[in-house]
């Protein structure tokens, strides 16, 4: 007698079919706020296509490198402490974790999200300064630098170069460059989501394995490896004469070497790398103008600076730049300067001067 | 690279042409333009309004329209008293419509494939990039490399032919492979192999190369078995073949001789085989790479089984075939990538249908043993005697070789499918007793 088609299979059928019907709906309406969202977001806050690519990119490749460091040390460990399953598990799977710590909103962290943004920007400004290059220019910049007779200039510009070298590797082979804190968090993220994959009941050998591994992972990262500190290094050794800032910044930007000019920007301004980016990365504002008008810049080489920069970032619309230029080159260097002034305070001052400023007062 | 020709040209403060040499006066006379007007060529004009706002030198990349042709240019603007002075260099001429060459700049340029590591110069073949992994392993400091000549890394050497690959594709911007080279410094033999990567203007911006063993057969950049422009290409050659043969076999623009809708039908049938051979190539594509990798959520096998049975129900029932299913109704969880297990049940499933004997059952069974869970497939066929069963797992055998259809590939990949889920696909059968082919998964 062939089995008649059970009523187990109905129920579960129907289940199955409202479980869908729910998912569908609840996806639909995630769909329509997404939607509203996107229509009237602001034209200026939008990225573009390929900025989103990168993004994305770099989010991808840097977490699954970490992932790859955790759940490949944490399967040794539980190979070695006679857990073969477990450690199977984790040895044979790769990319698991990114679209968990997506879809639980972790990824959502401004200051690691921040990071890989900026980034990923400068990497594409990189990209098109290097491709906008004149026919027959040279990028003789850092070449001199590597052969400079002042040796703590030729040390640090060869660490430079390794350092940029290693963060411009191939888009496959590529990932953001974290502070250390940042990197910490998100490897205890990927741990947590890696114990997640695991099931439940996970016994306490394969927590502690999980936990050796991350912070062996955490321990093995290195901010002074990242090429922002090594851009650093490299302009306070150069520590530029204020006549000589100029175009070395424009140098950099020719040879598609942004970190550098970054780094050049805070030396001269005397505030943090990461600050400085922002005022690079920062399309909206006139900041970096005034910025560059603080540290004494005539209006013929701010033209210069900006035309490169805004000609390399998509975000910058080079038609406005004139007026801009107009507006910041009548203002004398020390009112300039008072714009810019709060970047030199303590980080931890700056963080909570910009925490109130996000809640007004009652 | 020899520039063409260089124009020059110059606006007044309003921006109308003041004074422009013949090539550029004729240039600008075809696009509309005159003497003592506006520039009437846009892009131009737009560069000398910028440089005389911001009054500085500004140059850029510019493709002019000229009739049928587009000229690649680098316009140069520079301001003075009385407006803009114009140089533009042209670069290069080509037909309207085709790419520009300087497009390639703003994408991403790679290394050539499989290369043991990878090596980047600029225009001026100075190196920018290194793998820096290997540089340890070889011993090289990559400082002493990075920034310097391509020369301080590598010694190259002319190939059989006496010509140098990197100088010839250097000179005429293209890609190259085989150039035989040895480190800088001794070292073993080697062979470079680059991509160009060009600027804006379309001309050398340098290399983006790769370095292999040097080998009796020189490893050049090599070209997956299916990537996926042929991929698309086939497929939607095919699927129009196969949608006009079906029109014609379904005889939908009126009566056709049968003999012709046959042969209509066999052509549909012959299409959607070579359809079923590309998804096969390209999966056996996909599963081995080296970075090939299936997702391990928790799965039901149990509502797989039934899936995969009702996708499969239709061709059981022509073969007079039924497919019990009573073993698939609890739920049974195993880690690995539904989609994944959905194509090696249907491949185990389509396989009993094929040999299953008509008026016989196929019987999928699911059971939990340990941390595995495993779908059974068994049918009543011939079975597979003990020396086939290792056999039809190998690429392009089949269970019967002179069976006809099917690419030879399904059990192979199902195989490789089962142990990237970290599970195991295996056979138990005898000649006359039929065969049961075993899914194990990891259970969740």
């Amino acid at each position: 007698m062939p089995a008649q088609p059970s009523q187990a299979i109905d129920s579960d059928l129907a289940a199955r079919v409202a479980a869908q019907a729910a998912t569908a709906d609840s996806r639909a309406r995630a769909r329509l706020s997404a939607a509203i969202a996107d229509v009237f977001a602001d034209e200026r806050d939008r990225l573009d296509e390929r900025s989103r690519v990168a993004i994305n990119r770099l989010a991808e490749t840097t977490v699954a490198a970490i992932e790859h460091d955790i759940a490949g040390h944490a399967a040794r460990l539980l190979e070695a402490r006679g857990f073969p399953d477990a450690a199977a598990l984790l040895a044979g799977n790769r990319a698991m974790t990114l679209p968990r710590l997506i879809e639980s909103g972790l990824m959502r962290d401004a200051e690691v999200m921040g990071e890989m943004i900026a980034q990923a920007r400068v990497d594409l400004i990189d990209e098109a300064l290097a491709a906008q290059r004149a026919p027959g220019s040279t990028a003789a910049l850092l070449a001199g630098l590597a052969e400079s007779a002042d040796g703590v200039v030729r040390g640090r510009a060869l660490t430079y170069l390794v350092a940029d070298s290693r963060r411009r590797l191939a888009h496959a082979d590529r990932r953001a460059e974290l502070p250390g804190a940042l990197h910490e968090r998100l490897a205890w993220w990927v741990a947590a989501a890696l114990r997640e994959r695991l099931g439940h009941g996970v016994p306490p050998e394969v927590d502690r394995a999980l936990s050796e591994a991350t912070q062996r992972s955490i321990a093995a990262h290195d901010d002074g490896e990242r090429v922002e500190a090594a851009a650093v290094q490299l302009a306070a050794a150069i520590d530029p004469v204020a006549g000589a800032l100029p175009q070395l910044m424009i140098d950099s930007l020719e040879e598609a070497r942004t970190s550098l000019f970054v780094a050049l920007l805070a030396h001269a301004l005397a505030i943090e790398f990461a600050e400085a980016r922002g005022l690079a990365l920062d399309a909206e504002s006139d900041r970096l103008w005034l910025a560059l008008r603080a540290l004494g810049i005539e209006r013929h080489l701010l033209a210069q600076i900006g035309f490169v920069l805004c000609e390399a970032d998509r975000a910058r619309d080079v038609e406005t730049l004139p007026e801009s230029l107009e507006r910041v080159a009548t203002i004398a260097p020390e009112t300039a300067a008072r714009a810019v002034a709060p970047l030199t305070l303590h980080r931890d001052f700056r963080a909570a001067v910009r925490a109130l400023a996000r809640s007004p007062r009652a | 690279m020899t520039a063409l020709a260089t124009l020059h040209a110059a606006v007044d403060r309003h921006d109308r042409l003041a004074r422009a040499d013949d090539a550029f006066a004729a240039l600008n006379a075809r696009a509309g333009g005159r003497h003592g007007a506006l520039l009437a060529i846009p892009q131009v004009a737009a560069l000398a309004r910028l440089s005389r706002r911001l009054r500085i030198l500004v140059s850029r990349a510019v493709t002019i329209a000229d009739g049928d042709r587009d000229l690649d240019c680098w316009v140069k603007a520079i301001p003075d008293e009385s407006g803009v002075a114009l140089t533009v260099s042209l670069l290069r001429e080509r037909d309207a419509g085709h790419a520009r060459v300087g497009a390639a700049t703003l994408s991403e340029v790679t290394a050539p494939e499989d290369a043991e590591w990878t090596w980047e110069v600029n225009s001026e073949l100075r190196v920018t990039r290194l793998s820096l992994d290997t540089a340890a392993r070889l011993g090289l400091d990559p400082a002493a490399a990075l920034g310097r000549p391509l020369s301080r890394l590598f010694v190259l050497e002319s190939d059989g032919d006496g010509t140098m690959p990197l100088l010839d594709a250097l000179t005429e911007r293209r890609d190259f492979a085989d150039q035989p080279a040895r480190l800088h410094g001794g070292g073993p033999r080697m062979t470079l192999a680059a991509h160009v990567r060009l600027n804006a203007g379309g001309g050398f911006g340098g290399f983006v190369g790769g370095a292999y063993a040097a080998a009796p057969q020189p490893a050049a950049p090599q070209l997956r078995p299916l990537d996926h422009r042929l991929d698309t290409l086939l497929r939607g050659a095919l699927a129009r073949i196969i949608a006009n043969a079906d029109e014609i076999s379904a005889a939908g623009d009126g009566p056709l001789d049968s003999h012709y809708a046959d042969y209509a039908a066999d052509i549909a049938g012959a299409g959607r085989h070579l359809l079923g051979l590309i998804d096969d190539l390209v999966d056996l594509e996909a599963i081995e790479r080296d970075d090939f990798v299936t997702e391990r959520a928790p799965v039901d096998l149990a509502d797989v089984a039934r899936r995969a049975a009702a996708l499969l129900a239709p061709r059981a029932a022509e073969a007079g075939v039924t497919i019990d299913r009573s073993g698939c109704a609890g739920e049974l969880v195993a880690l690995g990538e539904f989609r994944r297990m959905l194509q090696v049940a249907v491949n185990l499933i389509a396989n009993a249908v094929r040999y299953a004997p008509r008026d016989s059952a196929i019987v999928l069974a699911l059971r939990r043993e340990g941390m595995r869970a495993l779908l059974t497939v068994a049918d009543a066929g011939e079975g597979i005697a003990a020396v086939d069963q290792t056999r039809i797992f190998g690429k392009f055998e089949r269970v019967d070789p002179g069976e006809p259809g099917g690419s030879g590939l399904g059990l192979y990949i199902a195989r490789r499918l089962a142990e990237a889920m970290g599970g195991t696909l295996t056979v138990d059968s005898a000649p006359g007793e039929g065969a049961r082919f075993t899914l194990a998964l990891p259970a969740g």
